[in-house]
């Protein structure tokens, strides 16, 4: 007898169709719910701890009572800032609290659009961690409402992520101009100003970045963290006028600057680049025996932007294969740079012998070259994911031991 | 050679192509008012920065190479003592069109051998 006429012919009354069921048992848990609240949040006001925190706010989250989930959660985190359990409600209640404010901003967006709605639409956005979203939301904004001071600073901040991540001068560019319409929009505010500033002198154009500081004491003389940039800045252009890596006949070329980073695919002179390349090679490195298992590619290896090779085990001596793999990636980098092409994503040369793909996360390259035409689309897909991050780590390289092996 | 070139510039995506010796000297090219020099000139220094590692590797003879960035892709196909190159968006396929003109670019570069010889 098969499963269906046992279901039907046992004799029993027929069981209700699954979505009723269901429907029927999320009733019961809400009406239990509803009961057991105002017990589970007078427990929480009396005697306060992550465990009467989780049952109050996960009995409001399951009501669909988002705002009070989020209030609890938030006196929660004040409270019990250290607690692990307290955090991850925080986290929860703060996701649910921003798709709920999303479907909010949008439906007054629908009835009525306004800057403040776009704007709302972008924090939340960003929240849920989409920040295309989030850009795409501030970039509609301003095309209604260009001259929303805020909506120019909250892009400029994104685009600035962006850049960080892809190195694109498009971005570094906007992030400038986004920058400055804010400052210009709303001179009021000293955030903007600084962080134009402290752009300016991550991309190498401190002269710029020194003019924008001072110009900025003029409007704010009170700004102290100003102030100290102001004379940070003032130190370097001095040392690097002494020393002659400041041209003293020509400003600041910011655009080529951009340029000249996205073209080498690193940010010269940021002390946080080194440590940010580390952790992506590190990263890519632990991944490379999933993308060997994955692939049947013996092959793989990770391309830092200055040309070193590296596997899972450590730095690769030179041989054949870091040097193509080398070599072939600056110099498409260079050839898509200089024909405007924008970032270089991938490069695949395929050869009679084999097929050599690099895929470019977001400073270094990941490498592998397989002579088996099949196993083409496999390792295409493989190194896809490893780049986004979704390549799960099997073996740990802890930064201290890499260093010592380089 | 022109007119092998002109069934690329026809599809859509393709921003333009060329036919250029292996160190960079344009033989023929589609649009006619683009400038194709700096990319036959950066396509034969890639060549030629990867041509000996890659023979130290057997990686030859080269069949197609693929720049893909954000906002395009350049392809490399050697076809006899030439390369065709094409400009192009990131997502339009064009293995077909690439080897059906590959193919008539090798029957001419083969039709002006003979008619040489004779």
């Amino acid at each position: 007898m098969n499963a269906a006429a046992h279901d039907s012919g046992s004799g029993a009354a027929p069981r209700p169709p699954l979505p009723r069921a269901f429907g029927v048992v999320g009733f019961i848990a809400r009406s239990r719910d509803r009961l057991l609240l105002s017990r589970r949040l007078a427990r929480w006001r009396d005697d306060p701890s992550p465990a009467a925190l989780a049952d109050a706010v996960q009995t409001l989250l399951r009501l669909g009572e988002v705002e009070r989930a989020y209030a609890i959660a938030r006196q929660g985190v004040t409270r019990m800032k250290g607690d692990a359990l307290v955090h991850e409600l925080w986290r929860i209640a703060t996701r649910a609290h921003a798709e709920e404010g999303l479907v909010v901003a949008k439906a007054e967006i629908r009835a009525r659009p306004s800057a403040s709605a776009f704007l709302k639409v972008a924090r939340c956005s960003a929240l849920l961690r989409d920040s295309e979203g989030a850009m795409r939301a501030l970039e509609e904004c301003l095309r209604l409402f260009p001259t929303t001071a805020t909506a120019h600073a909250a892009l400029a901040e994104l685009l600035e992520q962006r850049w960080h991540r892809d190195l694109a001068a498009a971005d570094g560019r906007l992030v400038l101009a986004h920058f400055r319409k804010a400052w210009r929009l709303d001179g009021a505010e000293a955030t903007r100003p600084m962080r134009l500033a402290a752009f300016l002198a991550r991309i190498g154009a401190v002269r710029e970045a020194l003019t924008v500081a001072e110009e900025l004491l003029q409007l704010h003389g009170d700004v102290s963290d100003a102030r100290v940039l102001r004379d940070s800045l003032a130190q370097v252009v001095a040392e690097g006028l002494a020393a002659g890596t400041l041209d003293a006949t020509h400003g600041d070329d910011a655009d080529g600057l951009l340029r000249h980073i996205e073209e080498s695919g690193r940010v010269a002179g940021d002390p946080g680049e080194a440590t940010r390349v580390a952790r992506e090679s590190a990263r890519l490195c632990a991944a490379l025996p999933s993308i060997r298992a994955r692939t049947a590619c013996e092959k793989v290896l990770v391309i830092e932007p200055k040309g070193d090779a590296f596997d899972e085990r450590g730095p690769l001596g030179a041989s054949s294969l870091a040097s193509l793999a080398a070599n072939l990636a600056r110099s498409a980098q260079v050839t898509v740079r200089r024909l405007d092409l924008g970032p270089l994503g991938a490069v695949e040369m395929e050869t009679a012998g084999g097929t050599l793909l690099l895929k470019r996360g977001q400073r270094c390259y990941v490498g592998a070259l397989f002579d088996q035409p099949e196993s083409d689309a496999a390792a295409r897909a493989a190194l896809e994911e490893l780049v986004a991050g979704r390549t799960p780590i099997v073996a740990s390289i802890r930064g201290t031991d890499r260093e010592a092996r380089r | 050679m022109k007119e092998v070139l002109q069934r690329l510039d026809g599809i859509p995506g393709v921003q333009g192509a060329l036919l250029m010796t292996l160190d960079g000297v344009i033989v023929a090219s589609v649009p006619e008012h683009v400038d194709h020099e700096r990319t036959a000139a950066f396509l034969s220094a890639v060549l030629l920065a990867v041509e000996k590692s890659a023979e130290q590797l057997g990686l030859v003879p080269l069949q197609r190479l693929t720049l893909a960035a954000a906002r395009g892709r350049l392809l490399l196909m050697p076809v006899g003592e030439l390369a065709l190159a094409v400009l192009a968006d990131g997502t339009t396929d064009l293995s077909a069109a690439l080897n059906e003109v590959a193919g008539l670019t090798r029957r001419l570069l083969r039709q002006s051998k003979i008619a040489l010889k004779a």
